[in-house]
């Protein structure tokens, strides 16, 4: 379950930049807003299509909501504030730098989460790992800094 | 890039942490199938609102554009793909780690992009740091698997 899991959330965050792609292409078209709805909609009718093949195939069972604490009911908005700025900011620059700061700050709120909220320590080969992957997403950023600036070089000439 | 831009993009990182966490707890609570359903009923309201105060005007730009270009109209698909997997892998595997291994894929997947031109982005030629860098996430990715 655990290797599965790290290939699992591996997919997840290659499909994650395709769906950011997607809803950048529809923003563009129908502006920030339409194309979130848009992204809510048809995952509420794909979600819906799971649920239902969930509860005629399976034997799932019903939930007591009276357990359920309130703050887990934010994910979804917070998630449509996601979308939001994301679809604002990934248009001003490129896809390679959003995703390094965004890590950033995924990084360090899950730090926080695992650390406070799940009392999980951060494993030494977890921190070894992550500066390795760190260090690489960083390679691309020095890159990424000076093909910007040439671009930039090039357009003040030709002006 | 302006400092605006910068802390904008940094807290949508630190949102999608938070969001990852919440949705992992309702799906322990209520499944991987119902909790996915919830969380994308939840998000739509906020979202229609939303849509309605600031872009009413671009509802007769929808039906034009999904019969000029059906594919941008999967990024919500993908999105329960990914929801699902994210509610499944919170409990295994902690938050940090799901985060770096989303990390690497989304890593792969910008590079790809970025090198192959897709989807109208600026088409890039790999240097050797390229590669180097794409070794060491995938080393870093094979470590934190250990």
């Amino acid at each position: 379950m655990y290797f599965l899991g790290i290939i699992i959330s591996f997919v997840a965050g290659f499909l994650l930049i395709l769906s950011k792609t997607c809803n950048m292409s529809l923003s563009k078209n129908i502006g920030v807003y339409g194309s979130n709805m848009l992204n809510y909609l048809t995952g509420l009718v794909l979600s819906g299509i799971f649920l239902a093949a969930s509860y005629f195939f399976g034997n799932p069972e019903t939930p007591d909501f009276s357990q359920i604490p309130l703050y887990v009911y934010l994910g979804g908005p917070l998630g449509a504030a996601a979308i939001i700025i994301s679809n604002f900011t990934m248009s001003k620059t490129t896809v390679i730098t959003t995703t390094i700061i965004a890590l950033a700050g995924q990084m360090a709120g899950s730090m926080v989460i695992d650390t406070f909220l799940l009392n999980i320590p951060p494993k030494p080969n977890t921190f070894l790992g992550s500066v390795l992957i760190l260090c690489g997403v960083v390679l691309f950023l020095i890159r990424d800094k000076k093909q910007s600036e040439e671009i930039v070089v090039e357009k003040t000439s030709s002006d | 890039m302006s400092f605006k831009l910068n802390t904008s993009i940094f807290s949508m990182g630190i949102i999608i942490s938070i969001f990852l966490f919440m949705n992992g707890v309702l799906s322990k609570y209520t499944g991987l199938y119902l909790s996915t359903f919830l969380i994308h009923l939840l998000g739509l309201i906020p979202a229609v609102i939303l849509f309605f105060i600031f872009e009413k005007n671009e509802t007769k730009n929808i039906l034009p554009t999904f019969k000029a270009n059906k594919l941008i109209f999967l990024g919500g698909t993908i999105g329960v793909i990914i929801t699902l997997a994210n509610n499944f892998a919170v409990y295994n595997i902690g938050v940090l780690l799901m985060t770096l291994s989303m990390t690497a894929g989304q890593f792969i997947c910008s590079s790809w992009i970025d090198f192959t031109g897709s989807f109208g982005f600026k088409k890039r030629k790999p240097s050797t740091r390229d590669y180097l860098a794409i070794a060491l996430v995938f080393s870093g990715v094979i470590l934190i698997s250990i």
